[in-house]
């Protein structure tokens, strides 16, 4: 079957014109059809034309980057920065309850395996208590204003980490 | 460590119709494909990277430089756009071409700068002295992406033709003809069927043809 104009035309398009390089089946309609030879004509200028368009190779821009990436380490630091920050705040957390309560759960294994659900839900109770406890300590003893202060740079640090964590994601992360 | 000038090799896969067709095609057929550069600059190897940025800068700054309409922006976006690339070598999986993942990483940087500059600049639009509406037009032509052009109604043609284009067709239009992507590395891209590039590809060039008639 002979292809139709339009099928030419979006070959012809693709093939910046040249009529060397289309699919077999195009070039019959091709020698019948004076209209897609004109377009195949204006295609090869039109290809010409786009083709001059991005600026030559910047030399002194190559050298730059290439100095650049050998100057810089694959992952930048900056890449650890919300791990960092979520260790130092659990870090701080720790510190702040006096140790890490239910830490004592390591003795329970492997002896005591079958208790492991049961084990795992008293250090969360533990957890729970010890946050409870901190609380009530910090609204007795600090002023609201530095509460206040100390919410908000929670909120703002976890809204910090959620935007890196997409900027990263956008920039790099695809595939 | 063999190094890439050690090495024989065999030549990427080109496709035919490629934008820089010509002699760089020639290069092309005896130059090492992307994916052995990427294993080579992860090892490494400094020609590898070199390789790299020499094959894809040109192409980076073209499409940036339409895509934010300023040289000189577009060419700290493709030095921003390398180092985030070299930044993340590491993640890159070879099952996937390298080129579009370059690609996908500068049209992200190059949205971002315009949303960026959208947020940072005020209007321009104001009215006359009778009341009417008018746009201030603000041309610096050192900054041009086309300025390289001699001829300046040519050159002005092109932009207009371009930013004359619905967005769907002008993308398409920068990543083929400025970014030099395939037809298969725009559907890989845009995650589109391969026809319907095609077929966007074939309408944006209508466009285009009755656009610069008076220069075709």
């Amino acid at each position: 079957m002979q292809a139709t104009c339009e099928t030419v035309r979006e070959e012809l398009v693709r093939w910046g014109g040249r009529v060397e390089d289309l699919p077999p089946a195009c070039r019959p309609h091709l020698e019948e059809c004076a209209e897609c030879r004109e377009i195949a004509a204006v295609e090869r200028r039109l290809h010409r034309l786009l083709s001059q368009a991005p600026p030559e190779p910047d030399r002194e821009l190559q050298k730059s980057i290439v100095s650049s990436i050998g100057s810089r380490p694959r992952r930048p630091l900056l890449a650890w920065l919300p791990v960092a920050a979520a260790l130092l705040i659990g870090a701080v957390g720790a510190i702040i309850v006096g140790g890490v309560p239910g830490i004592g759960l390591a003795r329970l294994f492997p002896g005591w395996a079958g208790q492991a659900p049961v084990a795992i839900m008293r250090a969360v109770a533990d957890w729970s208590v010890a946050l409870v406890v901190v609380a009530k300590a910090a609204a007795a003893s600090v002023p609201f204003a530095v509460r206040l202060a100390a919410v908000a740079a929670a909120v703002g640090g976890a809204v910090m980490v959620g935007l890196f964590a997409r900027r990263a994601r956008r920039s790099a992360g695809w595939r | 460590m063999p190094q890439l000038s050690d090495r024989q090799l065999p030549g990427p896969s080109t496709p035919r119709g490629c934008l820089y067709d010509g002699p760089a095609v020639t290069e092309a057929r005896t130059a090492p494909p992307d994916e052995l550069l990427v294993s080579l600059a992860l090892e490494g190897d400094q020609a590898a990277v070199t390789s790299l940025v020499t094959r894809y800068q040109r192409r980076v700054t073209g499409f940036l430089a339409q895509l934010v309409g300023d040289i000189e922006v577009a060419r700290d976006l493709t030095q921003e756009t390398f180092l985030r690339v070299w930044g993340a070598l590491d993640r890159f999986d070879p099952a996937y071409r390298f080129s579009t993942w370059l690609f996908r990483i500068a049209h992200n940087l190059g949205v971002d700068h315009l949303r960026r500059r959208r947020l940072a600049t005020t209007s321009l639009e104001g009215e006359d002295r009778e009341g009417q509406p008018v746009q201030v037009a603000v041309a610096d032509l050192g900054k041009d992406p086309l300025g390289h052009f001699e001829n300046v109604a040519l050159a002005g043609a092109l932009r207009t033709a371009i930013e004359g284009l619905r967005p769907e067709y002008r993308e398409l239009i920068l990543l083929r003809h400025f970014a030099g992507l395939s037809y298969q590395e725009i559907a890989d891209l845009e995650s589109m069927p391969l026809g319907t590039v095609k077929n966007k590809l074939f309408r944006a060039h209508t466009v285009l043809r009755g656009a610069l008639a008076d220069f075709l």
